[in-house]
């Protein structure tokens, strides 16, 4: 089967609690209905700034957060009304790798005893077969099979991102969700890491579904690029549709707002106006158009009464917007 | 622009002459900053462009006075602040010219703001410190500030707390008070690396217009190569605490001679290169940068560089002249 994973208007709002009897008065509408699918061995980048939801995407489809509403459908089950018994055996082939590397490992455990537990837990194999498999991973992420008798205090950030990785390729995952993988990196490690993980792409056949707030780096990994704007994906193409015709006017301020490292580049640049607004309150209709500028232009009721629905415009091109 | 006639242009704004700060720790000396050399003039930008724990942030904190205590009193070096020695200035000296001609920018302005504060009691604190104005007349001044930086509703965010305001308005904030003196130097450490990508272009323009407004010199200290190229014109790399190449915006991004440039240069994915021209790999700098208390010897690059040879090991090389305002430590 082709497509891996899909995942239908998923929807995870947080109730915000208040008073003696925690009542609830309100909602953050962290994540506000996304569709997508992502196919064996497609590498996907979810792009967005800080709190448009993107984190939360990639936790309510592990499931590690309950979706409020929506579905997300993996190698064709829907593993979002699953229970926590049968979400474990899903749970192996479905891993992910987080932001921070200092808080994601256990300081209290050895290397060895951290990549090979997802091994333990799963019972996959006995203690010898084990510890071969964990020198192999070791090996496969460019750290010395010695290493796992260190703890994790003693790993440089990029050391310590190359042991959670090899904890997530342990049970020989189908996909494998990146959280920010790169973004606590110094820049001479991050290019360690970004070909680290497309090597491991190519040799285990993952299919990756990269977070990040990094334009250049999702152009530079991904195949196809979603763009989020508070909750909602604003435009989703295959990922040189998106860096050299990007339709939103979003996806072109945001495109815009990245500083070259070339002297000589003298662009246009889109400056937004005001900030992101809150997701307890986002705005009516289309979220964007607090910021918008076609929405000036022409002047139309549509964007503040209706919510623009994605459609595909061009090939595989989708754009939530109405004037695209 | 009257200010360009009271000064002599001939001599730099500001000269830094082999600073050296090292950090005594418990496990040995740390030379955070190790020999270096630079000036700024009247109306330039110049970037300082390095990895974590190459010595930026100390070089800036350095050169304003801020280093600890017992740090202070071994800083080796000058810092010439049109010919004045800000290293043996006395403190009382310093703090005049501190905040007023010599202004800095945080990093982290959730950090740099006094959270029991509101905005309007630390920024009319400068105007009545520096310019002795009565409270009344400084808070007028302050909304003005606040209207500098494009801040709207000012007079209502200067009754605001520091948590109130967003991560964009707080570096909004810290900007208006690091300008109230109309500094002539202006120090912006990592002034947007907190900040979403389209809040940091937000930020990077006003700079860009308020020192076209206000005629500050600036120091770019930054990690991100973009930043660098968008909004300097000279460029300093540093690496260990040495400057290892420093020349004008183009000579840096269009002929970086020294690897550690040439290496941080193909390290970064750049935007629309792979959708243009293909896929292309990147050049990864193998190893990490080596603990400080433990340096390799002869060039601190050698275990990480690609052309190393023997003299690499044996002698640390000199910052040489290769261009007009072109300088590379390198022996290769």
């Amino acid at each position: 089967m082709d497509e891996l994973l899909k995942v239908a208007d998923l929807r995870t709002h947080f109730p915000i609690k208040k008073g003696l009897f925690a009542r609830t008065v309100g909602f953050v509408y962290a994540l506000d209905g996304i569709s997508f699918t992502l196919r064996e061995r497609e590498i996907l980048g979810l792009v967005g700034e800080s709190g448009c939801g993107k984190t939360t995407a990639g936790l309510s489809i592990l499931n590690l957060i309950k979706p409020t509403s929506g579905k997300v459908y993996f190698e064709g089950q829907d593993i979002s009304a699953m229970n926590q018994k049968q979400m474990k055996e899903i749970r192996r082939k479905l891993q992910i790798i987080f932001q921070d590397p200092y808080s994601s490992l256990n300081p209290k455990l050895k290397v060895k005893d951290i990549i090979g537990e997802p091994l333990v837990i799963y019972n996959a194999c006995n203690r010898k077969e084990r510890e071969e498999l964990v020198a192999y991973l070791l090996e496969k992420v460019g750290l010395l099979p010695e290493y796992g008798h260190r703890y994790p205090h003693e790993f440089s950030g990029g050391q310590r991102q190359r042991v959670g990785i090899a904890r997530a390729l342990a049970l020989r995952p189908k996909l494998i969700i990146a959280d920010e993988p790169v973004s606590a990196l110094d820049v001479s490690i991050q290019a360690q890491i970004i070909n680290l993980l497309e090597n491991l792409q190519q040799e285990f056949n993952l299919s990756l579904l990269i977070i990040s707030h990094d334009l250049s780096v999702i152009e530079h990994v991904c195949d196809k690029v979603a763009v989020m704007y508070l909750g909602k994906i604003v435009e989703m193409a295959p990922f040189k549709a998106i860096f050299t015709s990007p339709l939103h006017p979003y996806t072109q301020a945001l495109l815009s707002a990245i500083p070259i490292p070339d002297p000589h580049s003298k662009k246009e640049r889109i400056l937004l106006k005001g900030e992101v607004p809150s997701p307890i309150n986002p705005p009516s209709g289309c979220h964007f158009h607090t910021r918008c500028d076609l929405k000036k232009d022409v002047c139309t009721d549509v964007c503040t009464k209706d919510d623009p629905p994605l459609r595909d415009v061009q090939n595989n091109h989708f754009v939530a917007c109405h004037m695209v | 622009m009257e200010m360009i006639n009271t000064h002599d242009l001939e001599t730099p704004l500001l000269e830094v002459k082999d600073l050296k700060t090292y950090l005594p720790t418990v496990d040995g000396v740390v030379k955070a900053v190790d020999g270096v050399d630079f000036s700024l003039g009247y109306f330039e930008s110049l970037g300082i462009a390095g990895e974590s724990g190459c010595g930026k942030t100390m070089l800036a904190l350095s050169i304003m006075g801020l280093v600890p205590f017992f740090t202070k009193r071994t800083l080796q070096g000058e810092v010439l602040f049109k010919g004045k020695d800000l290293l043996k200035s006395e403190d009382k000296e310093l703090s005049e010219i501190r905040g007023n001609q010599i202004a800095m920018i945080f990093q982290e302005p959730m950090i740099s703001l006094n959270p029991i504060l509101t905005i309007g009691t630390q920024i009319s604190e400068i105007f009545i410190r520096h310019e002795g104005l009565d409270q009344t007349s400084a808070n007028r001044r302050s909304a003005e500030m606040l209207e500098l930086v494009k801040i709207p509703s000012a007079r209502k965010i200067l009754g605001q707390y520091p948590h109130q305001l967003s991560g964009g308005m707080r570096q909004r904030v810290m900007i208006a008070m690091a300008l109230v003196c109309k500094p002539e130097i202006l120090i912006a450490d990592e002034p947007t690396t907190a900040l979403d990508s389209t809040i940091q272009a937000q930020i990077l323009e006003l700079i860009k217009d308020l020192q076209k407004q206000v005629g500050t010199s600036i120091i770019f200290i930054t990690h991100n190569l973009g930043i660098i190229a968008e909004s300097t014109n000279r460029v300093m790399v540093m690496y260990l605490g040495k400057a290892v190449e420093m020349g004008s915006v183009f000579d840096i991004f269009d002929h970086p001679m020294h690897p550690y440039t040439q290496a941080l240069l193909n390290a970064v994915p750049k935007l629309g290169m792979r959708s243009k021209l293909g896929k292309k790999r990147l050049e990864e700098i193998m190893g990490a940068v080596p603990n400080p208390l433990n340096l390799p010897p002869g060039c601190k690059f050698h275990p990480r560089c690609p052309r190393t040879n023997k003299m690499c090991e044996e002698g640390e090389p000199e910052l040489q002249r290769i261009g007009d305002h072109h300088f590379v430590r390198c022996w290769v």
